[in-house]
């Protein structure tokens, strides 16, 4: 291994930037904190997007590696042990500082400290938390703070670590556990999982703790997420989405992250994607995920063993609608709430607009519009008044074919620009408050 | 209100400074115009072209005035519609203050207060005041990502910023609870208007040429800084998955002219 003993700071920042930025999570969402007067720092429940980078993925946090000096060999990984890379490590003082310049000028809302196993679990976890508990007692910040979990830390570090973050993560790396096994040899479900629930417990305890009293310290009140990574094993679109509702209902985690695989590695065990990261796979997990969260669906509504995948060209909500025709139509004038929901460009603020208009008048096609539904997509799920917009068939074919077709189009009213610029805003608006990432 | 109008017309424009206080100012004159069967618009520039059947008011700012129709908007209408229509106020938008008054003169009728006002999308005023309030909403939200602040001589933090909206002072809240201790300051340079906060006090706006071209100086010295900043959006991009399109969708760039990485 290459350790480089005397590097710049710029140097460091590089190499463990660019090192951390597989790493999904990059939002800063999900704790509404003021500052106290005393130092620096708040929180917005939202989160904030300071800037976007080349790839369109919003900046909110400093993402870095304590190090990439790594004893682990995960065969997806750049820093991975066999790997003949320039290693580094930061000081929990070059850390916390860097951290508080850039708050100061407002180029971050806080700190994503993730890193490789350097030595042990346990010795690498000290380190993170030297950094982190410097930030927060001699800078007094109180921003945002992200920190992985490393896989097999003793429960004392995690308890520590979480009364000093905001959010904690561990990636459960792949959906399967051989999957786990194949690509991570280091790892096992157990070193993931255990310390997964025990920030759940803990995160629950202090709830009540909160209670009782308003001032107890918090621990982890963001809560906790988790990455996969998507293409890199066989696994179906339907083992994902379950393993994802599975976290989301045994571990009651607040995200799960999908991440496109990309292959920085030659190896036998790794499939090699000349096309690419698998994007257009990793986005429409995203929505399905958004599916399971807010829209109330569930795993098997949207994908079975016969039908293992989604499909590509249709998103998932219209794709289960145009397999579910037996729903519809919908009447927008009666409709409750989740039925709507369920409706293929109706989503949730439109939704609610729905149910806070009607109540003035009955609504036909062209309030919709004016409301924000996406009628291209919804027209041949609803009815305004008992009638459809044109004469409809409702086949499956039929539909999926029209959905499909770029020379569909609607007869648009001179501002419609606007109407889809409003809409943009609020899906940004919603992608801030739900947690960063849009889908 | 100017008394030598002609008392004949039908239709009557005040005009009135470019501000929250101008705007409710207007509100509270116009009301009883309109209640005395006048059309009222309320306009923040001199019309062109005035018609025959219309006369032209001009109206001075009266905090009192403005502030009465402020509370009452947000005690009797609730605080989502005090919202929609301050952001409204603030706005770009030629018709905002006609715009806000249309939106009052349908949620409030004799005694009779409307709270879900907002919730009337259908209505075109309400439509396009709920429009403008994202906008706005969306852009104070923005600049509290987007804003860039630059270390002067080790003591202030200074950033320049060009908003499309007049939002400025809705700054101050957020900035100062972030960082209470620090001296700094956020420049409009487009309305030339400089938020000042102190450490450890309140914030004010200044708007005299002294000020603003000590800081337009100010902002050519260098921070080091930024030199980090930079080289962490460079290394934190994943070349594999490059979309300039997607990034400039959500980082226009009219934004980047202020912000340091793009530089
Ligand atoms: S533990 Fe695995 S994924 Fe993490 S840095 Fe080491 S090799 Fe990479």
């Amino acid at each position: 291994m290459i350790v480089q003993e005397s590097m710049s700071l710029m140097q460091k920042l590089e190499i463990l930037s660019d090192a951390a930025k597989y790493d999904v999570a990059c939002t800063s969402s999900g704790t509404e904190r003021k500052g106290d007067g005393t130092g620096i720092g708040n929180s917005i429940q939202a989160g904030i997007c300071h800037s976007f980078a080349g790839d369109g993925r919003c900046i909110s946090l400093l993402k870095v590696l304590y190090t990439n000096e790594c004893v682990y060999d995960c065969k997806y990984c750049i820093n991975r042990a066999s790997n003949d890379v320039v290693r580094t490590s930061f000081t929990p003082e070059e850390i916390s500082r860097l951290t508080i310049e850039f708050y100061r000028r407002n180029y971050i809302e806080g700190l994503f400290l993730s890193s490789g196993v350097k030595g042990s679990p346990d010795a690498t976890m000290e380190e993170m938390i030297r950094a982190v508990e410097l930030l927060r007692t001699k800078y007094r910040f109180q921003g945002y703070i992200h920190m992985k979990a490393i896989p097999g830390a003793s429960p004392e570090l995690i308890e520590r670590a979480g009364f000093l973050a905001d959010r904690m993560s561990i990636n459960l790396e792949l959906p399967t556990a051989e999957g786990l096994r194949r690509l991570a040899p280091n790892k096992t479900r157990k070193t993931i999982l255990k310390p997964m629930k025990q920030i759940q417990v803990r995160h629950m305890e202090n709830k009540q703790e909160l209670v009782l009293y308003r001032h107890a310290p918090r621990f982890v009140p963001a809560g906790q997420s988790t990455q996969m990574i998507i293409g890199a094993t066989g696994e179906s679109d339907y083992q994902i989405v379950s393993a994802a509702e599975a976290m989301y209902q045994q571990y009651s985690l607040k995200r799960v992250f999908y991440s496109a695989f990309v292959a920085v590695n030659q190896d036998n065990t790794l499939p090699v994607l000349p096309q690419g990261p698998p994007l257009l796979r990793e986005h429409r997990l995203y929505q399905a995920d958004w599916l399971l969260r807010f829209y109330g669906f569930q795993a098997s509504e949207l994908l079975s063993d016969a039908h293992p995948n989604f499909n590509l060209l249709l998103d998932p909500k219209c794709d289960w609608a145009v397999s579910h025709l037996e729903n519809f139509p919908v009447e927008i004038n009666t409709a409750d709430y989740r039925t709507l929901l369920r409706v293929p460009g109706i989503g949730e603020k439109s939704a609610s607009r729905i149910l806070g208009a009607r109540r003035y008048h009955s609504l036909d096609f062209e309030d919709l519009k004016k409301i924000g539904v996406v009628l291209k997509r919804a027209l041949y799920f609803i009815t305004c008044r008992g009638k459809m917009m044109y004469p409809i068939r409702l086949e499956e074919d039929y539909i999926v074919r029209n959905l499909l077709d770029p020379s569909v189009r609607m007869p648009v009213p001179a501002s419609e620009v606007t109407y889809r610029q409003l809409s943009l805003f609020e899906d940004l608006a919603l992608a801030g408050q739900k947690g960063g990432m849009g889908v | 209100m100017n008394t030598e109008c002609e008392m004949t017309a039908r239709k009557a424009i005040l005009v009135c400074e470019d501000s929250l206080e101008g705007i409710f100012t207007s509100v509270y004159e116009g009301w009883t115009l309109e209640n005395h069967g006048e059309k009222v618009q309320i306009s923040v520039r001199e019309p062109d072209y005035p018609d025959f059947f219309t006369r032209v008011c001009p109206v001075t700012s009266d905090t009192q005035k403005a502030e009465k129709v402020l509370r009452t908007i947000r005690d009797k209408l609730g605080q989502r519609t005090y919202e929609a229509l301050c952001f409204t106020a603030v706005s770009c938008h030629p018709e905002k203050g006609t715009l806000v008054f249309r939106v009052l003169r349908q949620a409030i009728s004799g005694r009779r207060f409307d709270r879900r006002i907002m919730d009337n999308m259908a209505d075109p005023s309400v439509n396009l005041t709920a429009k403008l309030r994202i906008r706005v909403w969306h852009e104070i939200h923005r600049f509290y990502g987007f804003v860039r602040f630059r270390e002067i001589s080790g003591k202030v933090l200074l950033a320049k910023i060009r908003p499309e909206n007049d939002i400025l002072e809705m700054l101050a809240p957020h900035f100062s609870d972030r960082c209470p201790n620090e001296n700094w300051m956020i420049l409009d340079s487009g309305r030339q208007k400089v938020l000042l906060h102190p450490q450890g006090g309140v914030c004010s706006v200044y708007k005299d040429t002294g000020t603003l071209s000590q800081i337009n100086a100010s902002l050519c010295e260098k921070d080091l800084y930024e030199d980090l900043w930079k080289g962490f959006c460079r290394s934190i991009t994943i070349q594999e998955r490059k979309n300039p399109h997607l990034q400039q969708q959500l980082l226009p760039l009219k934004f980047r002219l202020n912000m340091h990485e793009f530089s």
